[in-house]
Parts: C-alpha cells; structure tokens; sequence
C-alpha cells in the first residue's frame, strides 16, 4: 500500500499536459456526430416524435454528460484500474452479461436481448465488458510479459475467457459485439508479444471455424455473403444495404449537401444509427467520407502513439485496446455500410445516436486522455 | 512494473499500418461506389426516390372535309389513392364507394394495398369529381388525388363508326383511322415527376420535374358528314326495306381526285360505347356466351366491310370487261351487232347460262349486252380477249389488290392465278363472277372510267393540321396510272348511261341529270351455300363525272327480290339525286320537280286557332281541329313545323286542355297509282311522301300500324315492266 502510495505522488508530480491532439480530434468527431445526427434524424424524429429535434437534443445532451466524464476519468490516474477493479470490473460484466439473458431481466430488441434497464435507463452491458476487458487482459499480461508467449498457461486462458464472452454474447444474439471484443483481443495479445508461430495457427482455426459455422445453415450463408451482391435479394435482406448504397452512390464526389439526403426519408430505417455514415455519404459525399476517414485516422495515430509512449505496459495495452475498440468499430461501421462485410448493426463511433454509448465511449477517451499524461 | 519492450512497440507499429491499410482500402471502396458507380446508383436511388405521373395530351380531333367535328377528346378526371397516406380506409372506402357508385369490396383492397397508387376510377366527369372534392374537404381525407385525364368522345353517335373506329379506355386507337393515326392523333405524354419518402408521401421542399404534354395533330377527312349521312340514311332504309339481309355497304366517292366522300357500313355501332353489341339477338344471350364468343362477335360487328369483306362483283365488272375490249380493239363499234345471245353458252363441257335463258337476249351489240346485261355477250369477248390481255389489264386497274388507302383493315381479294385460267373461268370472270375484291377495289376500278382511264388512290384524310390550323402534312391525290385512253373510259360511261337510261339500271334515273351505272346480282358460294349480292354503281353526271356510288347488300331475301338493278339502283338514284343537289351540280338539261306543289309546313304551335286556319289556308294546306272556339291555343301539331307536304295535305291540330289523339291505323297502299294511294290515305286523314313513280312498292310505316292522324306515309313508287337484272 504504502509502496502505491508513492508512486502514485511520484507520478502525480511528473504530470504533463494531456494529448490536445487527440482531444481537438475528439471534440471535431463529436460535433461533426451531432450535426449528422441531427440532419440524419429529423424525417424520422419527425414521424415518430413529432418533432424533428427530438433524437438530436437527447443525444446533445449526453455528449454533455460524457465530455464531463472524459474530463473526470481524465483525472483519475489510469493505473488504479490495474489491481482488483480489473478482478472486479470483468466478474461485473461477465454476471451482467448473464443477467441479460436471464428471462424478465434482460430488454429484447428486433429479436435479440441486449440490454439492462433501470427504470428510463437502459444499456448493453456489452459496451461495459469491452472496457473491462481491455483492463483485465492489459492488467494481467502486464504483471508478467513474458507469460503470453507461453501457450498453455499463456494464452490459454485468455483464450478461454473470450470464449466464454463470446458463448454469453451469441446467446443474445450479438454477433458484431463478439466481434470486435475478439479483435480487442488479439490485437492487445498480438501488442505484449504473443508468439506469431501460436498466433497464426490460432487465428486460422478461429478463421476455419467461423466459415464453417457460417456455411452450416444455408440462411446464415445467404445473410453472411449477401454484401457481395446485394441484389439477389432486393426486397429481402438486400433491401438494407442496397438503400445505403443508393445513399452512398447519391453523394457522388461532393454530395447533395447537409440536410439534404433524400434516403433518410424513411428509406434507410432509422437513418441516425447503425447507418448513419451512409447519411454522411450522401450529403456530403467523398469529401466528406474523406474528412471523416481523416479523423479516425488521426485518432487511431494518436491512440497508438499514446501507446507507444506510455510508462508502463499497462498503459501501452489498455491505449491500444480503446484505440482498436473505437478504430474497429469505425472500420465495421463503415465496411459495412458501403457493402463490404456482412451486414451486421455496428454503430459509427462519436456519429451513431445512442447515449449510453457515448457516454462510455468518451469515458474510454478519458482513459487515454489520463495515459497520455503520463507519457515518457 | 515492466516497460512495453522493444517487440511490442515494433508490433504497436504494425497495428498502425494494418488500421492505416484497412481505411485506405475503405477509402477505396467507398470510391467505388461515389465515382465509379455513382451514375448507375443516382439512376436508380431517382427511380425509387421519385413517383411519376404521365400527363395525358390531348388526342387530335378528326374533322370532316367541311371543318364537322367527328370526334375528340373531352376533359375528364381520374380519382387515385396513395393508400399509405389515408388513415381510416373503411371511411375512405366507403365515401369513395358511394360517390362514384363502385363496390365498397374492392374500392377497399385497393385503399389497403401496399402500393404508392392506386387508381380507383377513370373518366369521370367534373360533376362527379366536384363532389369527391366537396366530401374531401368536409371530411378532411388525405391521400386522395384527382387529377385531369381526357375520353375520347364521338358527338354523332353511330356515324361514320366502321371509319372512324374507336378508342380503349387509354385512349389509344383501337379500330379505324383512330388506329391507323394512332401515332399522329395520341400527342406526346408529359411527365410529372415528385419526390416521395419510403412510403410514397411526397417529400417537402422537394422540387418538381414538369415535362408538359404535346396535343396530337387533328386530322381532316375527305368524307363529307352531309353525303356520310345520305349514305347511312338509304343504306339504313334498305337495310329495313329489304330485311331478311345480312348487311350493306355504300361508298361514295369523287372519281376525279379519289377522294372518299362516304363510306358507310350499315348495321353500325356507336364507337362511344364500341363494346355494345348492336344485335338484338345476340344481346338477348351476352351474358351466356364466352369470351372468345363475345370478342367475335364484336370484332365482326367492328369490320370496316367496305374495306375488308371480299365478294364477287358480278355483272358490275361487265364494264371492266368492256374497257379491255374496247382499248384493245376487240370490238371496234360498240353498236354493231355481233353476238349472239341463245340463254347460254357452252365452254370446256360446261354449259354457263345468261341469267335470262328463260328469254334469251338474241342478237346484240356490245352496248346492248351491258344495257341486258347479257352474260354469252361477255363470255364471247373475253374469249376473244383471250387470257393474256385480260389479265394485264386487271392488274392496271388494280383488281383483287389493295387499293392502298390509307385505312387499317383492308384486304385485297382472291384471284385465279393466270396460270391455272380456262377458258371456263376466263368466260365466268368476264362478267365478275369465280374471283374476289372489295367494294372499295371496285369502285375505284369504276372511278378509272369515270376519270379518263386514270386510276387513283382512294384516299381518306386529306390533312393533317396542328391545333393553330397549321398543316403538317397534306395527302395530295395521287395518280396510279393511266389505265385505258379517255377515249376508251368515255365509251364505257356512255354505254353505262344507255344502262340507265334504257337498260336494266333504270330505276337509278335522276331528273336533271345523265347517270351512268351498272347492276349486278351476284352469286356468292355455290350450291346450298349459295347466296345473292344485289349491287349497282352508279357514275354521274356522264359529261363531268362527280360523285360515283356503290350500293351492296348482302344477301337480301326480303320481298322485294334480291336483283341489284331492282332494289339497289333505285337507291343510288335517290342518293345521286339528293348528293348532285347538294354539291350544286349544274344540271344537264332543265327540270322542275313534279307538278304538285311543295309546301313547308309552318309551325303554327301557340297561336289560337283562327290564326292557324288562316296561316295554313295561306299556305295551301288544310286542316283538322277539334274544337270550335276560335280563341283556344293550339299546342301541337302534326305534321311538325318544316315538314315538306304536298298542297292540299291535311295538318291536324289540338288544342289547350283538349288532348285526346285521334289515330288510325296504315292503309296497304302498295301496287297503286301516285294519285290512288293519295287518295286512299287522304280518306284515312294520312299524308303522303312520294318518291320515284309509276306503281308503289314499298311503304313506310307498314299497313295496318297504329299512327296519329297527319303522319306523313312513305312510298315508293317504281316504273313497271323492266327487266331489272
């Protein structure tokens, strides 16, 4: 205690000024997000509400709530993560991931139960284990380094506790969250040195299996490949992704201009979620797409190289596992937007609406924010 | 606390360029589909963000040569739902249903339908729509659209249909010239174009696309509504004259340019309500025929048979014949006699016999051979002929062709290849019997002599103007070639006239004029099929051939007989007649109607009854009332105001509160003198209309009919002792 104590001072008096790169970057994602949303849901707010700024000021106001709390986790130094709440924050998830499932406790959405509520309140304790995950793994593999190049007593157990992440998400059914917790993964497994002569042979079965369990059902494959031509199946499940792609191709090199999107009238479903980039596309086309591109690019290289200069490999890990949970939820969302993955609802970083996932999006940024205070 | 070691930063880096790849190749993609395809997607995305309405033109008018409207397109609405945008469909439904008289049923699936439009009515007059508008705003419905559309609308009913033809209920022509002119009536569609939400609402501060329509171009006829209406008033009356008969045709036209001035077809139909059918009997049983049934039977009912039936011609193509022979001078005098006629004529076995071989004809000239009509005469001139010359001069004067008028439907006949000719049917074809055409095939060939030996295209629209009077296109009359000299053409006419004059055509006589004409009875099928075309063409005047008529009727078995020069020639008289004074023909020699005078009746309906005695005293006529008080108002009258009468004819008159109709019933006044049929209806207080003279034949309404006192009775008369062929 005494020892933590100290380092906690000693460091406290090293601290530097935060990463205003990545913040500028944040905040310029954050108010372009609004605007989209704002412009994407209108027609629809309109239609369901009554008024076209009912989705857009609910969603203002949570970017309010979570700069407020990017700013506090910002503050409290990243390494208190590192001990028991990492032990804590992963059984938390992992019992409020059973509890979803639990019949009369979980939310059920579109045929798939996601979600937890209290009262107003409602939020997928999927977005919490992803945070929970990070620090777990990044805590544990930085304890001893060398361990994960170790098979059995290695990587084995990550292994394990992935799959049974995995096992309690399929069960909701959340196939894009099992996704990308498996990309957060690797790619915090793949950073504290795994061996690639393990990773590789793992990561073809991992490849194998998932074909395999694709090709079993002949539905499954259709859903899985019908983003190679979404055509075959206009008025079925194609319908979707040939509307974003009427989006996407509308916009053309400039697009039709903001607010003008004439597919978010009712013909993409809920135009500011999971498809919003598509919105984006088409009002202000490539340049747009560009510019939004640019960004996260700009944020992954500012994630990274937080990494990179972190103290500890603590904070090297849990920098790369924000960086690639937002990195590769921006990526899905928009591959699968533009018809290049299967179809699958993974919401745009800092652009899609939902609340509580902003909230703990920016928590997450504060994380990183709080990492690059303490870089070398 | 270990430090991220060298390996880990070298693998943090290769994150950053896998992250820095994957949004490069999305950059790529999404390049793809904003530049590459973009075209393709914005084509499609406008297809689906869009909904678009056609404009209907304005279909041409059709005109009549004199500027008479014959048809055109009148204003009408549709009414249409967008079956998202109405809330409580039973109530919509239901208005709808009631208003525009239609089953709730299915007025209701379509409201339900999951469609952007629907269309519930079309061709709906203002009136009806006014009230759609009215029950809208009350009940303030949405989703309901009205908007203009135009019908095609034929403003004299059953006239000139197997011409005009029709339209469906896309006003697309369907028969007639309204199909040949399809193209140049229907106009150019406009197009409204309205962006829509997923649901087909239309979107706000979206801007609309407006393509106007262009009105199709009108078209104006050679056919004069004045003749048309001759023409289907006697081929009507004949119709009824002669009935048992299947149908008639008349055509009427002006040899000099080829111009169609009537073409009626007679039992007709009124292409307003063209899916009607015009037979009693069959509309008896409608409803228990099939549909392949019904639709052969309309389209038998449509056929424009002037144009498309084919039939024998009979002894009409006698003066065909007779213009071979002359132009090729095988008979150099018409008037020498060199024929023999012994009741028939025996050729390859066969014994082809004159119609009267009861009394054969004797010793004739050719010209005695047309005016009796003589079937040896003929016989022995197309032998002479012989098989090559006859037949080159068919095909100059286009026989069994298409004429090529400009008209849908017309079929060209049937004829002996020349190879397969024999003497036999060479002598049959001399006077127009073992091969095909059509009425208007031959007329036209008739026209040929009545036009110097030119042969013209029969044509039917003689412009195509636009809606500021502009033409656009002109149909000049066009000279298919010089068949036979004029010198050829003016003997056959006059040889025609000796028809008239004093042959078997006589009963087409017009006074005033020089008609030349020629009958025919025709055999059609042989054997137990076997049955009569009773036909004349008729030419006039002879000096300057005008009008050329070709009267047939199809199988008439009425009690008249079924002889063309009996019961078809009197009628081309009387349209010859009624046509040359219309079109103000010069006479060619002097002559004042008959002795009796005319009088017009006058219209003497709310005068008081002495001054009604006192006009119709004035005018010649007298009169009938029950009722002495001289002060009464008169308030009918019959005959009604305008009638022609003869002097001295009876007008019968009633009175104000005294309306009790005196009738009568039709005296038989058939086989009777003009003056002794006079009488006998005048002693039924009935008046007189006389047509033709010497002994009465027909008379209209029949004997024994129940009619009011002062109906005028029609009747015939016709000369006695001719031989009519």
């Amino acid at each position: 205690m005494e020892k933590k104590e100290t380092e906690l001072t000693t460091n406290r008096s090293k601290r530097k000024a935060l990463d205003y790169g990545l913040l500028i970057v944040v905040l310029i994602l954050l108010a372009f997000g609004l605007v989209m949303v704002l412009s994407a849901s209108a027609p629809y707010s309109l239609r369901t509400e009554g008024n076209s700024y009912f989705y857009a000021s609910k969603q203002l106001r949570f970017a309010i709530l979570g700069i407020v709390v990017m700013l506090v986790v910002s503050n409290i130094d990243y390494r208190i993560y590192k001990g028991r709440l990492a032990d804590i924050a992963m059984i938390g998830s992992i019992l409020l991931l059973i509890a979803v499932l639990i019949p009369g406790v979980g939310i059920t959405r579109n045929d798939a139960t996601r979600w937890l509520g209290f009262g107003g309140f409602q939020f997928q304790p999927s977005e919490l284990m992803k945070i929970s995950l990070i620090i777990f793994m990044s805590a544990k593999i930085s304890k001893n380094p060398r361990k994960i190049k170790k098979f059995w007593t290695g990587l084995v157990p990550y292994l394990l506790l992935i799959g049974v992440i995995a096992v309690l998400l399929l069960m909701e059914p959340h196939m894009s969250a099992t996704m990308i917790m498996a990309v957060i993964a690797i790619a915090i497994i793949f950073a504290a040195g795994a061996k690639m002569s393990q990773l590789l042979p793992l990561g073809a079965v991992g490849v194998v299996g998932a074909f395999v369990l694709a090709r079993i059902e002949t539905y499954r494959w259709k859903r899985v490949t019908i983003f190679l031509d979404p055509w075959q199946d206009v008025q079925g499940d194609g319908w979707q992704i040939i509307q974003s792609l009427y989006a996407i191709g509308s916009g053309g090199l400039f697009g039709v201009g903001l607010g003008k999107s004439v597919q978010k009238y009712m013909y993409i479903p809920e135009p500011h979620n999971d498809f919003i980039f598509a919105i984006l596309a088409e009002e202000l086309g490539l340049a747009g797409v560009l510019l939004v591109m640019v960004l996260f690019g700009l944020f992954i290289w500012r994630g990274i190289t937080i990494a990179l200069k972190a103290p500890d490999m603590f904070g090297t890990l849990v920098a790369i596992g924000i960086t690639t949970m937002i990195g590769i939820q921006a990526i899905f969302s928009m591959a699968v937007v533009s018809s290049s993955m299967p179809v699958t609802g993974i919401p745009l970083p800092f652009f899609s609406y939902g609340g509580t996932a902003l909230v703990m999006l920016l928590a997450s940024v504060g994380v990183l924010l709080n990492i690059s205070r303490h870089t070398r | 606390m270990a430090k991220a070691n060298i390996e880990s930063k070298k693998r943090t880096t290769i994150l950053l360029t896998i992250f820095a790849l994957v949004i490069l190749m999305l950059f790529g993609r999404m390049f793809y589909w904003q530049v590459i395809k973009a075209t393709d997607l914005q084509k499609k995305a406008y297809t689906q963000q869009t909904k678009s309405r056609v404009i209907s033109p304005k279909r041409g008018t059709i005109y009549d040569r004199n500027g008479e409207v014959l048809a055109r397109s009148i204003s009408v609405e549709t009414v249409s739902v967008t079956p998202k945008n109405i809330k409580d469909k039973e109530t919509a439904a239901k208005g709808l249903s009631e208003i525009l008289e239609l089953d709730y049923e299915s007025v209701l699936t379509k409201v339900n339908k999951n469609t952007s439009e629907e269309i519930i009515a079309k061709k709906l007059d203002k009136e009806v729509t006014d009230k759609v508008r009215v029950w809208i705003s009350e009940n303030k419905i949405k989703g309901i659209n009205i908007y203009e559309d135009t019908k095609r609308y034929y403003p004299k009913g059953a006239f000139l249909s197997h011409v005009l033809g029709f339209c469906g209920t896309d006003n697309q022509g369907l028969e007639g010239l309204e199909a040949k002119y399809e193209s140049v009536l229907k106009g150019v569609a406009g197009q409204l174009t309205i962006g829509t939400d997923a649901t087909g609402a239309e979107l706000p501060l979206n801007d609309e696309r407006y393509i106007p329509p262009e009105d199709g171009l009108n078209l104006i006829l050679t056919i004069d509504e004045v003749i048309q209406h001759k023409a289907e008033k006697y081929l009507e009356q004949a119709l009824v004259d002669n009935s048992p008969v299947e149908y008639g045709t008349c055509i009427i036209m002006n040899p000099q340019n080829g111009d169609i001035l009537a073409m009626a077809v007679a039992p007709d139909y009124d292409p307003n309500d063209p899916f009607t059918i015009n037979d009693d009997t069959l509309a008896a049983k409608w409803s228990e025929m099939s549909g392949s049934e019904r639709s052969k039977a309309l389209q038998e009912m449509w056929k424009n048979r002037a144009i498309s039936d084919t039939y024998e011609p009979g002894s009409v193509f006698k003066t065909i014949t007779s213009a071979i022979a002359i132009e090729e001078k095988y008979v150099n005098n018409v008037d020498t006699v060199q024929f023999n006629c012994t009741g028939s004529l025996k050729i390859e076995g066969w014994e082809i016999k004159c119609w009267r071989s009861y009394n054969p004809h004797g010793t004739q000239s050719l010209r005695k051979g047309l005016m009796n009509s003589c079937n040896p005469v003929f016989m022995s001139v197309a032998l002479k002929i012989g098989k090559q010359d006859f037949y080159k001069y068919l095909d100059a004067f286009g026989i069994s062709q298409k004429t090529g008028v400009d008209m849908i439907g017309e079929t060209s006949g049937i004829i002996h290849n020349i190879n397969d000719v024999t003497d036999s049917t060479l002598a049959t074809a001399s006077f127009g019997q073992g091969f095909t055409l059509t009425p208007l095939n031959m007329l036209n060939a008739i026209c040929a002599i009545a036009n110097d030996g030119k042969l013209m295209q029969p044509r039917i629209v003689k412009e195509i103007v636009d809606n500021n009077g502009n033409v656009v296109q002109s149909n000049e009359p066009k000279i298919v070639k010089q068949v036979v000299s004029a010198e050829t053409s003016e003997m056959v006419l006059d040889m025609m006239q000796s028809v008239v004059d004093d042959g078997t055509g006589r009963y087409a006589q017009v006074k005033g004029y020089y008609v030349a004409g020629k009958t025919s009875t025709a055999e059609q099928g042989r054997g137990a099929d076997k049955k009569y075309v009773a036909s004349f063409v008729g030419v006039a005047p002879v000096s300057n051939p005008q009008v050329a008529v070709i009267f047939n009727l199809y199988n008439p078995q009425g009690p008249q007989g079924h002889q063309g020069g009996g019961i078809c020639a009197p009628v081309v008289g009387n349209i010859l007649d009624e046509v040359l004074e219309y079109l103000e023909v010069p006479q060619d020699y002097s002559y004042t109607d008959d002795k009796t005078n005319k009088v017009t009746v006058p219209d003497v309906t709310n005068r008081t009854v002495g001054e009604a005695i006192r006009i119709l005293n004035n005018a010649g006529l007298k009169y009938s009332v029950d009722e002495s008080d001289v002060n009464a108002k008169v308030v009918s009258q019959i005959p009604v105001q305008g009638e022609t009468l003869n002097e001295k004819s009876l007008v019968k008159l009633y009175i104000e509160g005294n309306d009790i109709r005196f009738t009568t019933k039709v005296p038989d006044v058939k086989k009777l003198d003009v003056v002794a049929a006079t009488k006998k209806l005048a002693d039924s207080n009935l008046n007189i209309k006389i047509s033709g003279s010497g002994m009465s034949v027909l008379q209209e309404p029949a004997a024994g009919t129940e009619v009011e006192e002062g109906t005028i009775v029609r009747v015939e008369f016709r000369p006695v002792g001719i031989d009519v062929e």
